[in-house]
Formats: C-alpha cells, structure tokens, sequence
C-alpha cells in the first residue's frame, strides 16, 4: 500500500489528520487542474468541495484503487458540475469537450500521474527536491539554478542525477507496492 | 572506474555522479558533449544503468509539468490551503441530498458574479460580411417546448445559436443541456446549459470541422449528479445536415 492509498484508508475511517494529508500532498495538483477548467476565479471553491467530497464519501474509497486516481475522478465531477450551471453568453466548446469528451479521462489520469510525481518529489532530500523542482517546473537551468542557489555547478548536476534517480526508484516502489 | 571524463559534476561523497545525465536529458549540453557523452554510455554499462533510473525520473517530471504547467504560472500551487480552512466535516446525519440545493444556489450565484469577467470576448460581436448562416428546427421528442437552431460560420468557426421555448418547468437541480449527435452511432459531444429554464437562448463556439462529425442536435434534461454523460432523457432535437 503507497502513501495515498494509506492515506484514502485513514479518510475511511474518519482520521482527520488523513484529510490534512491529502490536502498538503493532492491540494496544489488538484488546484492546477481545476484552473485549466473551470478558472482561477471558481478553482479554489470547487477544490473546498471537492475534498468535503472525499470525506464525505471516504468510505467508497477502494483501497485497491490508486488515491490519486479517485480524487480526481471527484474533482472532474465537480468541475463538471461547475461548467454544467455556468450561464455565459457564449459557451467555450473546446473546454467543455476536453473535460467532458472522450480527452476528458486522459486528461484526468494525466493530472493524477502528475499528482503522484509531486508527491514522490515532495518526500525526497530537500537540496534535491528543491534543485529538481527549479529544473522542471521554473524551467532554470543548472547553470541558473547554481547561480540561484548561490552553489557549484558541479553540486547542482550531482543533487539533479541522485535527485532523479532517487524519484524514480521511489515512484517504482510506489506501484509495486500499490499494487500489492 | 576510469575514464568518466564529466568531472564537473562529480561529488565526492557520490563517485557515481560523475556523467552529467540531467544536463545530456535537459538538453543541455552541446553537440560536442552530446557525442562525448554518447561514446562514454556506449562503453560503460555502470553510466548506462544510471541513464535509465535518471531517465524515467526525467519522463515523469516533465509529463507532470506538461500537465500542470510550470508553478510560477500558478501562484496558488505555492500555498495550498491549509486542512483547518476546509469546510467542517459533515455531522453523521447530514447526507449530500441536503447540501444539493445549496450547492446549486451557490453555483448560480457564483456563475452570475463571473459572467463577462471570465470571457470578455463573450460580448456579442458583429459578423462579419462574408458570413452565411442557415437554421433548424429543434422539435419536442415527448411532452411540450420547441426551438430553433441557427448556425453562422464566419472563417474557420461556426457560432451555433440556440433558442428554445416552452420547455416544462424545471425542478430544484435540473437543466437543460446541449450536445451535438450523431443519430448513427449515437456518438455525442457535450456543448453547454441551454437557457435558463423554459425559454432560453445560449451561443457555442464551434471549431471548423467540428459540426462535419455530427448531424443533428440534441437537448436533454439534466440533473445536477455530477454524472457528465447524457441523461436519459432527451426534450428536443433538430437535424442540421
């Protein structure tokens, strides 16, 4: 069992720390996704019902199922919800059809994955965690990153390699694991 | 281990790190270092072992940024709420039907508070000269309510305008919803609400081409379940092509 599957168990059986958990490694993620849909402006509304969901209904939580996988398939419905009673003059169709189409399941389990990655990402060494994390997701170089952090070069390309290699092993365990 | 040349990245307390496989992965590296780097893997199985760990770790990050685009372009990332801002959990005896109606009465006054900031291209625009426009009737499939479809294309788009009236009154929660159809395979896309009730007129943008993969439209009575496929119910529909 991975650490969201621990954590959908914990819901289950109300321990409210659980949802604070799922909050702080889930929260963010599922807040990017609800942006791409619904806006900045109803993302942070949806995700508080969205979690008042999880639990609400933590007892359905299949312990089998990947955590990740159940919230989002929750936060899809709320944003589903949130577009179905938006009353706009004109309806943006391409968005209604990459939540609703036949996109909208890849593009729920691609924000899940995502989910996962961040949270692996979340539990490694802080100087790697942070290095990989100006790498990827603010885009910097390692030569900027080096720059940023005000540390070698060589250190950097060191932290990124033990950084990448340790996400790797650990998102590996996580789904022997899960899947056991 | 011997000639593992990318000594800029060695770390005493790590003698594996010694082959700058983030740099070669991130593309960035010159050519000249590229072929270096390429000549070394091809001769040492140790570098290549840890060119597939770094690999995989790589493919997974940059899927997941891919996904959810870089942090600073998401502020709120930053500073998830804490646990102690969600709503309380609910009492025992509190179940969701409950809570359906509040949450369709904030949904609709949430949606009234952002109509024209979301989409300030909404507004209603001019057509242009060029465009050509034609019409279908939308006829009740049981019960009362009819309407009308009118498609403009205007370039690459087509504006589809729907307007509906004498639809039967809506309860707590329901709605009525668009989609297109294809009445030969029953292949449906989603569009949007249609009206606000019994009469209505809503507006879709559809992309070129679009509309050649369907033939009719279809709308339907909706509850507010949370379940994005097509109810059972179909109200109204009008065949376009």
């Amino acid at each position: 069992m991975d650490r969201g599957q621990s954590i959908g168990v914990r819901l289950a059986r109300r321990d409210e720390s659980a949802l604070e958990d799922a909050y702080a490694d889930y929260g963010p993620s599922v807040l990017a996704y609800l942006r791409r849909y619904v806006g900045a402006d109803e993302a942070e509304d949806v995700l508080q019902r969205t979690f008042l969901d999880i639990w609400r209904h933590a007892a359905r939580y299949d312990p089998q199922e990947r955590f990740s996988g159940w919230l989002f398939t929750i936060a899809h419905r709320r944003a589903v919800d949130t577009l179905r009673t938006r009353r706009h003059p004109v309806v943006d169709v391409d968005t209604v059809r990459e939540l609703m189409g036949e996109d909208g399941r890849e593009s729920l389990d691609r924000f899940a994955d995502a989910a996962d990655v961040r949270q692996a990402l979340a539990r490694l060494p802080e100087h790697e965690r942070e290095t990989l994390r100006l790498a990827y997701f603010e885009e910097l170089t390692q030569a900027e990153i080096a720059a940023r952090l005000d540390v070698p070069l060589g250190t950097v390309k060191a932290r990124s390699s033990r950084g990448l290699r340790r996400l790797s092993t650990n998102m590996r365990a996580n789904q022997e694991t899960g899947a056991q | 281990m011997t000639d593992h040349f990318l000594t800029d990245a060695t770390d005493p307390t790590d003698p594996t790190d010694h082959v700058d496989l983030p740099g070669l992965l991130r593309g960035e590296l010159d050519n000249a270092t590229v072929n270096d780097t390429r000549a070394h893997l091809e001769t040492c199985a140790e570098c290549r072992g840890l060119l597939v760990e770094a690999a995989a770790g790589h493919a997974m990050l940059l899927r997941a940024v891919r996904s959810q685009g870089p942090v600073r372009r998401a502020p709120a990332l930053a500073h998830a709420p804490a646990a102690s801002d969600l709503p309380p959990p609910p009492t025992p005896r509190r179940t969701a039907r409950h809570l359906v109606p509040l949450l369709v009465a904030a949904f609709v006054v949430a949606a009234a508070l952002v109509v024209g900031l979301l989409r300030p291209w909404s507004t209603e625009e001019p057509a242009p000269p060029a465009a050509t426009g034609r019409s279908a009737t939308l006829e009740p499939l049981a019960g009362d309510g009819g309407g009308i479809v009118s498609l403009t294309v205007s370039g690459r788009a087509t504006r589809m305008v729907i307007e509906t009236h004498d639809l039967p009154p809506l309860d707590a929660g329901q709605f009525y919803y668009a989609w297109l159809l294809d009445p030969a395979t029953n292949k449906m896309l989603p569009l949007g609400q249609v009206g606000a009730g019994a009469e209505g007129r809503s507006s879709f943008d559809l992309p070129a081409g679009l509309l050649d993969a369907y033939s009719a439209i279809d709308v339907s009575l909706e509850d507010d379940d949370g379940d994005p496929q097509h109810s059972p119910t179909s109200v109204l529909r009008a065949t376009y092509a």
